[in-house]
């Protein structure tokens, strides 16, 4: 799909949040690993994308800090969400925030 | 601390993967010490980790031990794969196990064969060492679920080997069916692939 087919459907508000949230992922992602707690990597959170249940409606706040490649034009709220999911037989519990880097689009 | 890396500064990071050590700059916050992975970043490992793979093969082997009855039904499975190597099979198997963990449905298909007493009779055993060579995305994603249910990248292997042999004997319709039109294909395409 073409950069402005996936920024056409980020603008849509019929798209559902975790739609863009995958299509978002295709296109970049830039990711802090290592944080204090400890996280998972990018790699964990596609792995996972497919547990996230499909009509999750995240927490959005205003986003802090500018810093970064996007952080000067990138969404002025980050999302704040949780799923818990079974693998293996255990039940894990998830948190993720981030931002998109399309300033406006994505809620 | 839900940090919001404010305070960052370029440096040199140090990473370990599959026990060798990968480094590049990176941005790194000053407060939770956090790096920020880019798809420049990301790139410069890629290709580091298709140069160690020509250099450090072993690295990217993982040893699993099988029990004496997997080992038996990882041969019968195989007889659906002529001149198939048992390493390649428990290969694909890993793969397929990892693409359908990617699913909750089909994760809980892996779940339900655990009551089987054939996947009973698979632990307290004598066990088989095996060693499985994967290539460096292979590695990186065995690596990824292994963070992910925190388990050994081998115990993984085994939980692979264990619970697709299992399904290859099940009874249950929905588990016969799970194997024949799921399971079974998606391993066949693999070893197609790599034959």
């Amino acid at each position: 799909m073409v950069r402005e087919k996936i920024l056409s459907r980020f603008a849509d508000p019929k798209t559902l949040f975790l739609e863009k949230l995958c299509l978002a992922i295709c296109l970049e992602v830039d990711l802090w690993e290592d944080r204090s707690p400890p996280n998972l990597g990018e790699h964990e959170l596609k792995n996972l994308l497919g547990h996230i249940p499909v009509n999750l409606q995240p927490t959005w706040s205003a986003r802090k800090s500018q810093s970064g490649k996007y952080g000067r034009t990138g969404d002025d709220e980050v999302f704040k969400f949780e799923f818990k999911t079974k693998l293996l037989g255990f039940e894990m519990t998830y948190f993720v925030k981030g931002y998109f880097f399309d300033k406006g689009n994505c809620h | 601390m839900d940090c919001n890396h404010i305070n960052t500064a370029k440096k040199v990071v140090k990473i370990d993967c599959f026990g060798l050590t990968f480094s590049a700059k990176m941005k790194v916050c000053g407060d939770c010490k956090a790096y920020l992975w880019t798809n420049e970043s990301k790139e410069k490992l890629n290709h580091w980790l298709s140069e160690q793979k020509k250099t450090n093969r072993d690295r990217f082997v993982v040893q699993a031990s099988l029990s004496n009855t997997a080992k038996e039904c990882l041969d019968e499975v195989s007889k659906e794969y002529p001149g198939i190597q048992a390493s390649a099979l428990i290969r694909a198997m890993t793969f397929v196990f990892l693409h359908f963990m990617e699913n909750p449905d089909t994760a809980e298909m892996f779940e339900m064969v655990t009551d089987s007493e054939i996947y009973r009779s698979f632990a307290n055993q004598e066990k088989h060492m095996v060693k499985i060579q994967f290539s460096p995305s292979g590695m990186m994603d065995l690596h990824s679920w292994s963070k992910i249910v925190q388990m050994k990248p081998s115990k993984i292997v085994e939980e692979a080997v264990y619970r697709i042999t299992s399904l290859h004997v099940e009874s249950d319709p929905k588990l016969k069916g799970f194997w024949e039109t799921q399971i079974s294909p998606q391993i066949s395409l693999i070893l197609k692939a790599v034959a």
